[in-house]
């Protein structure tokens, strides 16, 4: 968990979900699992498929241009025409969905990339290694980590200004203090491992240690981590976009799409349903996938 | 003591990170405020003078000491849109997020601790099974969405509220209540359905403990157990987690006051980083950051007055 104080560890509790997005697990919930549990693995890995499908979709093919406005239909309901309905300019809104989804996509994408790739670097190293750059370093990384991300990555927007680029950028720096701690817990339970100081003893070298022998054993906490992570950035992607300060235009933009809306919530919700749905259905098929490989993978934890 | 001791001197070391990054990262890499406050048409001379007056020309590390003892000392700065002191611009508007942040955290007892009961109550059951579907569903949806399908249908179907009538508390004090009502829960309905799943999951640990068979055994009743033995030492590590749902609720009330049209902390903090206000925007980031450094610190000592097991 994101918020702990370093002696949070030693609370007895596990640490593979550190976003606050996340759910949590402790040590009995595997005993405790329900008859639903079985079946997040499978309905979250279905629901991403179709929802990523759709939105690989939108990037090569749309059913109307997404800024073409027709005066005939403005705000009309959906029909088979429209399936979404069109907005208070005529525009089609599930092309529309598709392509601000797809700037979500390589927003969320991106920010797991960047926060997931030198989070698990420096984590690594650091949990690998300890030492005093690895007290220092995390004694700033548990002040930056008990923030809310959106916090940090706030707080980098205001000094670079918006974009869907920068946005992209600050969400994956925001993310890497939490990125760092899940894979720094993870790499020092692994160090003193058996199969880690054989390695050691006969002559492999520190990254391959490192990347081939560790990083597949935590492999279930870091993907869950992972999707956890990529369903926060979503949500504050959007969050931003709705308040003006993500996506800026002519990219296309869930968030923004949701807050244009908000004036014909009476003549045409539809604007609003959409939009929300989408994020919803894409953000529940991530999660429940993430908790799915846990349920499946993590078994040996 | 030495536990309560060593918090407090995390807590000071935590916060003197925190105000150097923040100084750092606004004092030092956005450009020059003199010439921010000036506008582009002064000349240099002005700008210089201007500079020196504010202190900008002195090394680092003293500006970092002036700022944090102005700082501390409730001396904001001043905002750069609006040439008024930023203590003036969010003194009133603190209350306002407070109160929501609270609220909110009121609805998230209110919904996860009964919900959580019945299911372990009845687990594996239809209700059980009902509301681990409905929990899942729930942490999907983003709190400003929440907010949006709540003005559709309690402001446009039920009527029962004027989305954007927000009522100050200084007018009315119920009326301002009574507003911040669904937005709260709108921060609040995530963050319940994640406390009932790491709730559900912590209890039904514990009544699989020796401790509560011996209690059954003994002729208790199922819901007396549950609720007299079991949910002390459940709500344990839920407490570690409400500490964190504060501060998110407190980054997501920034969304949710625009959704409503509350003018709080959060609106003051968007449309200031709309127009690069730095002095408003650090001063709103430091103090939601010291806000969130010192729950934590009272979380940790509350956990570990309420734990046994974690000797001192």
């Amino acid at each position: 968990m994101s918020r702990l104080s370093i002696n949070g560890m030693k609370k007895g509790k596990t640490s593979n979900n550190l976003f606050s997005g996340g759910p949590q697990k402790l040590s009995g919930q595997k005993a405790a699992g329900g008859g639903l549990r079985s079946y997040n693995f499978t309905f979250g890995a279905v629901l991403t498929v179709i929802m990523l499908g759709l939105i690989v979709l939108g990037f090569f093919w749309v059913p109307y241009d997404t800024e073409a406005m027709q005066g005939s239909v403005k705000l009309n309901a959906p029909s088979l025409a429209h399936i979404f309905g069109t907005d208070q300019f005529g525009r089609d809104v599930f092309s529309r969905v598709l392509s601000g989804a797809g700037s979500t996509l390589v927003i969320a994408g991106g920010t797991i990339l960047i926060g997931g790739g030198i989070g698990i670097l420096t984590g690594a190293v650091t949990g690998y290694f300890g030492g005093w750059l690895d007290e220092g370093l995390m004694r700033i990384n548990d002040v930056l980590a008990a923030f809310p991300s959106v916090l940090l990555a706030l707080v980098i927007i205001s000094i670079w200004g918006s974009g869907k680029y920068k946005v992209m950028l600050a969400l994956g720096i925001a993310f890497i203090p939490s990125f760092a701690r899940i894979v720094r817990g993870e790499f020092m339970r692994c160090r003193e491992e058996d199969y880690v100081t054989s390695a050691r003893l006969i002559g492999v070298s520190t990254p391959r240690i490192l990347f081939v022998h560790i990083l597949p054993n935590i492999l279930p906490a870091l993907l869950s981590s992972l999707t956890i992570g990529f369903n926060n950035a979503v949500i504050q992607e959007a969050g931003m976009s709705y308040l003006g300060i993500g996506v800026q235009p002519p990219d296309a933009s869930l968030g923004r799409m949701l807050s244009e809306s908000q004036t014909y919530l009476a003549s045409g919700p539809w604007c609003a349903v959409f939009p929300g749905l989408f994020l919803v259905l894409l953000i529940l098929g991530v999660g429940m996938l993430g908790e799915g490989i846990l349920d499946r993978f993590g078994g040996g934890r | 003591m030495k536990f309560v001791f060593r918090k407090l001197s995390g807590l000071i070391i935590a916060l003197l990170i925190v105000s150097m990054l923040a100084f750092l990262a606004f004092e030092v890499i956005p450009g020059d405020p003199a010439r921010s406050i000036l506008g582009t048409e002064a000349t240099e001379a002005k700008v210089q003078a201007l500079r020196e007056e504010m202190g900008l020309n002195r090394p680092l590390p003293q500006r970092y000491g002036l700022w944090l003892k102005d700082f501390a000392a409730g001396d904001m700065g001043m905002s750069y849109s609006y040439q008024v002191p930023v203590r003036e611009m969010i003194g009133d508007k603190i209350p306002i997020t407070i109160t929501l942040t609270l609220m909110g955290f009121f609805f998230i007892l209110l919904f996860s601790i009964p919900v959580s009961l019945l299911s372990v109550r009845y687990e594996n059951r239809f209700v059980d099974q009902f509301f681990l579907i409905l929990n899942q569903v729930t942490m999907s949806v983003p709190p400003f969405f929440v907010g949006i399908i709540f003005t559709v249908l309690f402001g446009l179907v039920f009527k029962l509220f004027t989305p954007g009538g927000y009522v100050s508390y200084t007018e009315s004090l119920t009326g301002f209540l009574g507003y911040l009502i669904l937005p709260s829960i709108a921060i609040a309905l995530p963050k319940a359905a994640m406390t009932t799943k790491l709730f559900r999951s912590s209890l039904i640990t514990e009544m699989r403990q020796d401790y509560v068979r011996t209690a059954m055994s003994r002729g208790n009743a199922p819901w007396r157990v549950l609720v007299h033995h079991a949910l002390k030492n459940g709500i344990l590590p839920v407490i570690t987690f409400l500490g964190m749902a504060i501060a998110d609720m407190i980054a997501n009330s920034i969304v949710i006051e625009q959704v409503f049209g509350i003018p709080g902390l959060g609106r003051t903090l968007i449309s200031s980083i709309s127009k690069r206000d730095y002095p408003v925007v650090e001063a709103v980031i430091v103090l939601i950051a010291v806000v969130i450094l010192v729950i934590n610190v009272i979380v940790d000592l509350l956990y570990r007055k309420l734990d046994k097991r974690i000797e001192i």
